[in-house]
């Protein structure tokens, strides 16, 4: 009995122990049965989920009022409550997260939550569950707000415009954001794989910047907590990309530096023009020929340049810095008024000042200045010399005038008259000379001053806008005018000295049109004659020949039909009569191909006269052989002529010294000497020779010094090597001594 | 002597474009001669030429000549302007000419070869000569040459 009560007192006890604890423990302890239903619950779990007792007893946890909720926010199955699991599995479920609404806050209340069966002795499934939980909220909303920031930052470091990177101790590059990317030109995997670290570097100044000066490098040796330095990188395309790096020591193991870069290249490259710029002003104020100055109001020249210190004859800047400008005034009343007008106006161009410099020298100037401030700058120009010119321009003038008035051209200045629309109608005389006088028989006062119209009303030629257009352009023209007013040829040269105004120069050529005209006509009857003359060619080589043929052929024909019943005598002068015929054409043929040479023009080209020679050869090879003669030559030139006239010319050269040889063996030798403007050709033989009185009539067309019995041909040969030779602008001659041999000379000049 | 395949059996049809009677009896006697089957008709001037050879008004029943002999010189129509006609007409332009004429100008030689002229012969002086080359023309275009047919 005792150890029951012993046992109960020790049991009431446990009790209490634990209802103190389920009381006042802060996780939210709830019991519910094996259906569910919420049995009791301690004060915690009141605060946590926000209800009484009383309003939740007997409702299920899976209860809708719940409106419990998964960690992504989705709806919580049923079916997976920790309870539900914990009953129907007899196992512990530990660790879910839920979160719930309660009524009395505001978003849900996280809850981390553990449920555990309850089990009767004996039994293997649970007859009721309970579950601690506990309010996690405030850990979550702290996660939740983590994650936030790390993604914004993560955001703001994808999205700098400022590149960044980091590095190790070895200043291997771990990680750079798109900015850097961007600024160095190349991918993070190239970056990443140290493709940088092979670009060249320099410094601010240009020169070389070596690895270790490199802010990082600074950095990673202890040379500073943060290092600061512009680089220019050069890429692989020799581009220069000027950065700004800030580099500063991180307190990590791994991460080493944090490396900030901004591209200036933009800025750098304005920078250096502005400096470039700058030095050229610089440049351009020390080295101009213009004097250069700022003073103030008092006089204190305040800066001049050395051409300033030039115009004045000071020795340096700062001696000419220690005068007063007043004192370089000729007329102090000229700078008086110089300052007025500058405060009137602010500023002025080309004003004209007599100054005086170091050595008491007058000097023109010309200035142009302005004034702000109470400074005045501006630029002296030296016109002393201007001046002088001047002077001398003057005596020029005089020198044109008489010019002028003496020359034998006529001479006219005149201005253009232009209608509404800008185009010219008309042109007044401005002067003229007494040549013009002369040329046109017009006078001074019936011109000067006079519109074309009035002047020459008659013409035909259309002046104005002959010279409307060399006034307008300003080119000049040359041209043959005539003047029906004036009924006279004029050679015109016009241009234009000032827009819209035009000089002519011209003079008399009436008599030179008029044997220009002769000439013309002269000229066409020629040509008509040379027509003709080729006409007669055409016609001699067709309808002369064909009567001379009929005759021929039918002579022929009935020598040969009726032969046998003609007597010898009949025979004989049939004969005849073919041979006259025959002779007859011979004459025609040689006739049209001596008028060809003069119509066929001559075709120029170089030519090799040993070639000419060969093709000779070659084309009376029978005839030689038949002769038995010898040709022989010396080397002879390439000239400048035509090659099928080359070969006529020495071909009937060469025939013609071996048809007339001598008692001997026929030699034949050409040679060639190169004379001033040419070539002499000579071709020697050892015939019969030329008597002295015939060695002009032998060029002559037809001439024959012997009968047709002893020698064949028309006499033509050397007419026609004549005639080559002239056409070509040479000269042939012969030389002989009877008995012994003749020598044909001819020229051909250098040009052809 | 190999002779042409088809003309070997048929008549041979030759033109002779010819003003000057003299020429026209010289080249006939050679034809006369020939051992060749041959019907050699004459066009005295360049506009009866083309008719023939277009077998226009009376002379509609004309043969197709194998061979033209075409001189220059002719009267209404010259020889230059009927091988300029023949040589542009399709049906025509197949047949051979060939120009014997007095002429040996240049001029003559090239205007006729820019014309496609299948040959040029000047016409000889010498009696034999002339016979030796209607011989040879006769001989080359007629029996050697492959003609095109009719």
């Amino acid at each position: 009995m005792k150890e029951i009560l012993l046992t109960k007192i020790a049991l009431q006890k446990s009790e209490e122990k634990y209802r103190t604890l389920f009381e006042t423990i802060t996780q939210g302890v709830v019991f519910q049965d094996v259906h569910g239903h919420i049995t009791s619950m301690n004060p915690a779990a009141e605060i946590i989920l926000g209800y009484d007792c009383e309003e939740i007893l007997n409702k299920k946890s899976d209860n809708p009022l719940w409106g419990a909720v998964k960690e992504d926010g989705t709806h919580f199955p049923r079916e997976v409550h920790p309870y539900m699991r914990a009953l129907k599995t007899g196992e512990k479920v530990q660790g879910v997260v839920m979160g719930i609404e309660n009524p009395s806050k505001e978003g849900y209340t996280w809850l981390s939550i553990n449920a555990i069966p309850l089990f009767q002795p004996g039994e293997t499934k649970p007859y009721q569950v309970y579950t601690i939980f506990e309010d996690i909220s405030s850990r979550k909303n702290m996660e939740k707000a983590l994650i936030e920031k790390e993604r914004k930052l993560s955001a703001l470091y994808e999205t700098l415009p400022i590149g960044v990177s980091i590095v190790n101790k070895n200043r291997d590059v771990l990680d750079v954001n798109p900015a850097m990317e961007k600024i160095l030109k190349l991918s993070k995997e190239e970056i990443l794989r140290g493709k940088h670290k092979k670009r060249r570097y320099i410094k601010g100044d240009g020169s070389e910047m070596s690895i270790d000066e490199l802010p990082s490098s600074i950095v990673l040796h202890g040379g500073g907590e943060i290092v600061e330095d512009d680089v220019g990188v050069v890429t692989e395309d020799d581009e220069t990309i000027w950065i700004k790096v800030i580099a500063r020591t991180l307190p990590f193991p791994d991460w080493k530096v944090l490396i900030l870069t901004s591209d200036i290249t933009q800025r750098k490259n304005s920078e250096n023009a502005l400096k470039e710029s700058e030095r050229n002003y610089r440049e351009l104020v020390h080295n101009s020929l213009v004097g250069v100055y700022k003073s103030n109001l008092k006089g204190d020249i305040l800066f001049a340049n050395e051409a300033l210190t030039r115009i004045f004859g000071f020795d340096s800047v700062e001696e000419l810095k220690e005068q007063n400008i007043k004192n370089l005034y000729k007329y102090q009343e000229d700078r008086t008024s110089l300052i007025h007008d500058l405060k009137e106006c602010g500023g002025l161009a080309d004003y004209e000042l007599e100054m005086v410099g170091k050595n008491g020298q007058g000097i023109n100037l010309l200035v142009s200045a302005s004034l702000k401030d109470d400074v005045i700058s501006g630029m002296f120009m030296d016109v002393t010399r201007g001046k002088l010119a001047e002077q001398k321009l003057r005596e020029s003038e005089e020198r044109y005038r008489s010019l002028f008035n003496q020359m034998s051209e006529g001479f006219a200045v005149h201005e253009i008259i232009f209608d509404s629309k800008g185009g010219p109608i008309d042109f007044r005389f401005l002067d003229i000379n007494p040549a013009f006088e002369k040329l046109t028989g017009l006078k001074k006062d019936e011109v000067v001053g006079k519109l074309q119209s009035e002047v020459v009303p008659g013409d035909t030629v259309d002046w104005v806008s002959i010279y409307g257009e060399v006034a307008l352009t300003g080119k000049h023209k040359h041209f043959d005018g005539y003047s029906d007013t004036l009924k006279r040829h004029y050679d015109v040269c016009t241009y234009s000295p000032k827009p819209h105004h035009f000089a002519t120069i011209f003079s008399d050529i009436t008599e030179r049109k008029g044997s220009e005209e002769n000439l013309k006509s002269t000229l066409g009857k020629l040509e008509k004659s040379n027509y003709d003359l080729e006409q007669f060619a055409y016609v001699a080589s067709h309808d002369l020949q064909e009567p001379l043929r009929m005759i021929i052929s039918f002579l022929q024909l009935l020598q040969r039909r009726y032969g046998e019943s003609l007597d010898e005598e009949a025979q004989e002068f049939i004969g005849f009569a073919v041979d006259g015929a025959v002779r007859m054409q011979k004459l025609i043929n040689d006739l049209l191909k001596f008028s060809r040479l003069n119509t066929k023009p001559v075709k120029f080209r170089e030519v090799s006269t040993e070639e000419v020679l060969e093709q000779v050869v070659f084309e009376s090879k029978i005839f030689i052989e038949k002769n038995d003669a010898v040709i022989t030559h010396d080397p002879l030139p390439v000239i400048f002529a035509d090659f099928n006239q080359m070969v006529q010319l020495f071909q009937n050269l060469v025939v013609n010294a071996i048809k007339y040889h001598g008692p001997e063996r026929p030699q034949i030798h050409i040679s060639a000497n190169k004379e001033e403007d040419g070539w002499l050709f000579s071709v020697q033989d050892n015939g019969m020779g030329i008597d002295e009185n015939q060695k002009i009539k032998i060029f002559k067309i037809f001439q024959r010094l012997h009968g047709r019995d002893e020698y064949e041909g028309t006499g033509i040969g050397l007419a026609i090597a004549k005639r080559i030779v002239e056409r070509h602008g040479g000269r042939i001659w012969v030389e002989s001594d009877p008995g012994k041999g003749s020598t044909f000379y001819f020229t051909i000049p250098q040009g052809g | 002597m190999h002779l042409n395949g088809n003309l070997a059996a048929k008549m041979v049809e030759i033109l002779l474009i010819e003003d000057n009677p003299g020429d026209i009896r010289l080249v006939k006697e050679v034809f006369k001669d020939s051992k060749l089957h041959n019907n050699l008709r004459v066009a005295l001037d360049g506009e009866e030429a083309m008719k023939m050879l277009r077998q226009e008004g009376e002379y509609f029943k004309a043969q197709r000549p194998d061979l033209i002999i075409l001189d220059l010189n002719l009267p209404k129509k010259n020889g230059i302007e009927v091988l300029r006609e023949i040589k542009e007409d399709k049906s025509l332009k197949c047949i051979p000419v060939v120009i014997l004429t007095t002429s040996n100008a240049e001029e003559d030689l090239e205007e006729t070869c820019k014309l496609d002229a299948n040959c040029y012969i000047t016409k000889p002086v010498d009696l034999d000569e002339f016979i030796k080359v209607v011989k040879s023309i006769q001989n080359f275009w007629l029996e050697i040459v492959k003609l095109p047919p009719r």
